[in-house]
This record gives structure tokens, C-alpha cells and sequence, in this order.
């Protein structure tokens, strides 16, 4: 029979600057962190190599797996081995309490971080822990352009870090998710939050001391895109009788605190590349998007072509719009779902160039609160997604 | 004289109308067979619409990945499509029937060589569509590909593509049919080579300082190092 464990951690992050040993001597200190008293399994690829196959002492049994890597751009289709997946049968098998998926490398883990992400979950009765990452103002342009404004927007719950690497899961967790047909995702970052709406989870956002690494150079921003927006298109499609019921958000808790520095301000940016690449597309993509975006938003988009580069604005309004519109498209299959997102590319620029207007002069505090305008007026178009999705031949302004 | 001239005529008038009572059930048959093809064809033609229709064949036609076909069906309806083809079909054949009430020799010969032929002109009907599809998919994908490298000529590399299919593939099409013969493999020779030059004359000439400014920097400059990117996407 195996042994019961209180906390199951599963560290697919990169090791840098130690060995699998260092890693995981800092996670049980974190869990050491919340009391001597816990049980922890920790699972690690590569844990049974003999550098590590002892166990650092005290209450922690350490468990090698072969799963895949763990990767905060999202895969459309089920990943084989999935490492969510392996996290909760770990959990069902220990009857764990806390469960807890660590993607950060050790450069950046800290036993504070452990604890933290952990300690909802035993001692405030949480579901789902999701990280909010110490962010720069140009960080996570993508998440805050689409993902985090659209996911709620349809889905109700303010969370920032949705493409994290680092989430907390209950046992109530582990026992619906990850069960049955294994082609099915089990959970994909962008799928986590739905799913946990959706299934009445207890959400809290922690914040996390860690800035999370740059996109490796080898994916390219169309591919980038391509990966995240498919995935999270794909998701709309069999929980729209859910989203279209939500009317409006709430903010989900926040349990801890980082010293942020909230003044700290950046270089100013060239965004006149973006501007450029957004007007050549213009003018080449005539043949693309007139499929996918109706006629008062390419009135709008020709508009922004014209407009001096030192007052290049595009509206929150018409961003959300034209987010919705390609995921309409998306649904719709208007043109090839890859070229259809890889249209996209040129729209996303003229936001980032239309942001980093706004935000590089400005301090930290001033670019949140221009990202959460951008959330509100993806609430307020709302009724314009579920418009064109109920009636998408109708409804064409 | 007169009476050679009269039973002339009325021999000619004879001949004319007996011809014309040979030919007037056969006119009839034509007809009432064109009517008949007519009528059905509207009714399976409405019948094939309302099944498609039931079933949401445009929608699930889309999720099988024939995305470009609505593109080419009337009002944008593959069922709008598939409904008129049966009719015309319906139709064709109904015209060979009445045809075969005038003259059974000159419908079995025209019925044989449209049969003979009817496969050559599939394929070739259907390698048209395809090399159109292909086109239109691998010009989009160029395009697009294009406009995010940021290239001035996107549009110009998105048409060269998708003429260099369409020649392709209708030189193909015709050399399955065998219309042209030689003439249509020489003339796609000349005209597939000399869209390649013209492109690669208009890219060349378009592009020789740059390529030339891009070499000197090469030479004369030490590598530089990657410059910092502010943005991080995710």
C-alpha cells in the first residue's frame, strides 16, 4: 500500500545553476516552512539518476517520473505523458491534502515561494493557486492583451498570471481532473482557470517573487501566438453555454503580499517598427481581413494607418472587438485556423506599439491601471462576442 | 407542263410532312422528356437542399477542413452547390433521352464519346479544383507569411505563387484532356519559366543594394551582439 503523504510537489523546472538535490532541498524547506509535522512526496524527472535518490531527510520521499516538459506556452492538442496528469495521480495515490505543479527553475526557487503557494491550500481550504508573477511593464504583453482580459471577461474571475508555470491544486482537485481519456488535455494554463470556474472551485492568486524567463528564441511571435491564441480559442468553443451566462467579473483573493516597486518606470521604446508593420499589412492583408473583421473596424483600422506614429492609439473598445472577431473566425473557420492566427500577428503589434505609447513614460502603477481599462472594455463588449456568436450571419456591423 | 410542275410539289410537300410526322413524335418525346428532367430536377434539387440543410452540411463541411469551398459554391452554400449539381445532372440526362427519341446512332455515338471521355474530364475537372484550393491556401499562407517578415513585396510573392499553381495545374488539366497536345506542354514551359525569371528579375533587381549594402556590413563589421528586446510576450 502506499504511504499517505499531506503535500505532493512535482518540480519539472530548469536546474541551472545546481543539482536535482539543491532543487529539491528547497522545496522541503518550504514545505519545513508551514510545519514540521508535514508528509511530502516530491516527484522530479531525472530524480532517479543517483543524484538524488536519497532523501534530504525528515518527512520527504522522493519519486522519480518521466513526463513532459512543462511548458507555459500552451499546446492545442493533448500533450503525451502529460505532467499534469502525472501530478494528480501522484496526489489520488498519496491522498494528498495540497498539490503543488513548480515550473521555476532553481535560479529563481525559493523555499518562501514553496510556502506560499502552498499554504492556501491547507490552511484556507483554496482549490487553485495561480502565481501572479512580478511583471515589468512590458512583461506578459500577450497574457495582458488577450489572455487575462478575454478569459475575465467570458469566465468572471480577475486573475493576472494565467500562463504561469507554478499552480497549487486541492485534493478535491485531483479527484476530478485528470481522470478518464487520456487524449483529453488535462490542463493547460489557459484551460486551468475555465475549468475551475466552471467546476465552482476556490480560486486565490499568490504573488510570486519571480520574474518569469524569457520565450526561447527559437519560437517566433507568429508561432507564439499561434500556440496560445489556438489554444485558447479551442477552449471557447465547448464552454460558450457557460460564458455567455457570465455577466460580470469579480476579483478573486489574494493571500500574501510582494514589495513590488510600484514607481518603477523603463526605457522609452521604439514602437515604430510595429507601427510600420501594422500599415504594411494593412495595405497587403486586404484579401484576409475583410473575411474576418466586419466593415466599421477596417474603417477603423484604416483610420489608425493614417494617424501621426506619436499619436498612434488603438481603442480598447475596437481591441476587444477585433480579439472577439478572430475568435468568431476561429469558430467559424473562416479561413485556415493557422493563417487566420497568424493574421493576427499584425493587429497584435499595433496594440503593443498603442501600450508602450502609453506606458513608457509612466510608472508601474499607471500601466496596471491602463491594462485593467483594457479588461473593463473587454466586459463591455462582451454582449457584441455573444451577439456574433449566437448569430453570426445576422449580426455584421 | 404544268401538271409535271404540280405533282412535283405536292411529291415535295408529301415528302417535307411525312418527314415532319417521322420527326414530331420524336420533338414531342424531346420535350415532354425535357419537362419531366426539368420538373424532377427541381424536386431533388429542393430534396437535396433540405437534407443537407437538416444536417448542417456547410457547418460540418467546414469542420472537415473544406474551408475554401464556399468560396466557390453560389451565395457561398456548398449545399447551394451540391443541390445544382444534381439538378443539372438530372437535366443532362434528360435532354440524352429525348435526343435518343430522334436518332438511337446519334445518341449511342454522342453517349459513347461523352462516356469514353467522361473520366478524362473528371479528373481534369477535379485536378482544377484541387490546383485552385492549393492556390488560393499557399498564396494566403505566402502572403501572410510575408507581411510578418515585414516584406514589402508580400503581395507580389502571395499573386507569383498563386499563378505559378494555377499554371501548373490547368496545363495539367488540359494535358489529361489532351486539348493542345504539345502546344500546351511548350507553352506552360514558357510561361511557368518566365514567371520564375520575372519574379526573380523583379526580387533581384528590386533588392541589389540592399544585398549588396547587407554583404559590405558583413564584411566590414565585427558581430554584434543581439540587441535587448523590452518586450516579453508571455
Amino acid at each position: 500500500m502506499t504511504d499517505r503523504a499531506d503535500v505532493v510537489v512535482q518540480w519539472a523546472g530548469s536546474r541551472a545553476t545546481g543539482t536535482i538535490r539543491d532543487g529539491i532541498q528547497r522545496v522541503v524547506a518550504g514545505i519545513g516552512l508551514l510545519g514540521d509535522d508535514l508528509t511530502v512526496v516530491i516527484a522530479c524527472a531525472g530524480a532517479g539518476d543517483g543524484e538524488a535518490t536519497e532523501s534530504p531527510g525528515g518527512p520527504a520521499t522522493i519519486v522519480p517520473i518521466d513526463t513532459a516538459p512543462l511548458d507555459r506556452i500552451p499546446m492545442i492538442t493533448a500533450l503525451p505523458r502529460d505532467p499534469y496528469r502525472t501530478l494528480f495521480t501522484l496526489g489520488r495515490r498519496h491522498d494528498a491534502r495540497a498539490l503543488l505543479m513548480l515550473g521555476t527553475g532553481d535560479d529563481q526557487l525559493t523555499p518562501g515561494m514553496v510556502a506560499s503557494l502552498v499554504r492556501p491550500l491547507i490552511a484556507d481550504a483554496v482549490d487553485v493557486v495561480t502565481p501572479g508573477y512580478q511583471r515589468q511593464i512590458f512583461d506578459g504583453l500577450l497574457n495582458a492583451a488577450v489572455v487575462s482580459p478575454l478569459t475575465r471577461a467570458l469566465y468572471g474571475r480577475r486573475v493576472n498570471g494565467q500562463l504561469g508555470l507554478d499552480f497549487g491544486f486541492s485534493a478535491r482537485v485531483a479527484q476530478r481532473w485528470g481522470i478518464g481519456d487520456e487524449e483529453v488535455p488535462v490542463t493547460r494554463p489557459v484551460w486551468l482557470l475555465p475549468q475551475a470556474v466552471a467546476d465552482d472551485m476556490h480560486i486565490c492568486e499568490v504573488p510570486v517573487p519571480v520574474r518569469l524567463p524569457p520565450t526561447p528564441e527559437s519560437i517566433d511571435l507568429s508561432a507564439l501566438l499561434s500556440h496560445v491564441l489556438g489554444s485558447l480559442f479551442t477552449d471557447l468553443e465547448p464552454r460558450a453555454p457557460f460564458w455567455q451566462r457570465v455577466v460580470r467579473s469579480r476579483a478573486v483573493p489574494a493571500i500574501g503580499r510582494v514589495d513590488a516597486d510600484a514607481h518603477a518606470t523603463t526605457t522609452p521604446v521604439d514602437v515604430r517598427p510595429m507601427i510600420d508593420s501594422f500599415g504594411l499589412a494593412y495595405r497587403n492583408l486586404q484579401s484576409v481581413w475583410p473575411l474576418v473583421l466586419p466593415p466599421a473596424t477596417l474603417v477603423e483600422l484604416k483610420r489608425l494607418t493614417l494617424a501621426d506614429p506619436a499619436r498612434f492609439r488603438l481603442d480598447d473598445g475596437l481591441w476587444a472587438r477585433i480579439v472577439y472577431d478572430f475568435a468568431l473566425a476561429h469558430r467559424l473557420r473562416t479561413i485556415n485556423r493557422e493563417h487566420l492566427l497568424r493574421a493576427f500577428v499584425p493587429l497584435y503589434l499595433a496594440w503593443v506599439a498603442s501600450y508602450a505609447t502609453d506606458a513608457q513614460r509612466g510608472t508601474r502603477a499607471m500601466a496596471d491601471a491602463r491594462l485593467e481599462q483594457l479588461c473593463q472594455a473587454f466586459e463591455h463588449e462582451k454582449p457584441y462576442l455573444v451577439r456574433r456568436w449566437r448569430w453570426p450571419d445576422r449580426f455584421n456591423p | 407542263m404544268w401538271i409535271e410542275v404540280r405533282q412535283a410539289l405536292d411529291e415535295s410537300t408529301t415528302q417535307v410532312m411525312t418527314g415532319l410526322a417521322r420527326l414530331l413524335p420524336g420533338v414531342i418525346a424531346l420535350i415532354v422528356a425535357v419537362v419531366l428532367s426539368l420538373l424532377l430536377a427541381g424536386l431533388a434539387s429542393s430534396l437535396v437542399r433540405r437534407a443537407l440543410r437538416g444536417i448542417d452540411f456547410d457547418a460540418r463541411l467546414a469542420g472537415w477542413g473544406w474551408l475554401d469551398l464556399p468560396a466557390w459554391s453560389p451565395s457561398r452554400s456548398p449545399t447551394r452547390l451540391a443541390a445544382r449539381l444534381v439538378a443539372w445532372t438530372i437535366l443532362v440526362v434528360g435532354i440524352l433521352i429525348g435526343i435518343a427519341a430522334f436518332d438511337t446512332t446519334l445518341t449511342s455515338s454522342l453517349v459513347m464519346h461523352v462516356f469514353g471521355s467522361l473520366p478524362n474530364l473528371l479528373t481534369a475537372l477535379g485536378l482544377f479544383v484541387i490546383g485552385t484550393m492549393l492556390a488560393r491556401f499557399l498564396s494566403r499562407g505566402v502572403l501572410i507569411g510575408a507581411v510578418n517578415m515585414n516584406l514589402p513585396y508580400a503581395s507580389l510573392l502571395g499573386v507569383g505563387v498563386r499563378w505559378l499553381v494555377l499554371v501548373l495545374t490547368t496545363a495539367m488539366a488540359l494535358d489529361h484532356v489532351g486539348i493542345g497536345g504539345s502546344i500546351v506542354s511548350l507553352a506552360f514551359g514558357i510561361l511557368f519559366g518566365g514567371i520564375v525569371l520575372a519574379l526573380a528579375l523583379a526580387v533581384g533587381l528590386g533588392s541589389k543594394d540592399m544585398v549588396a549594402r547587407s554583404l559590405e556590413r558583413e564584411i566590414t563589421k565585427p558581430p554584434e551582439p543581439p540587441a535587448e528586446q523590452p518586450f516579453r510576450h508571455v
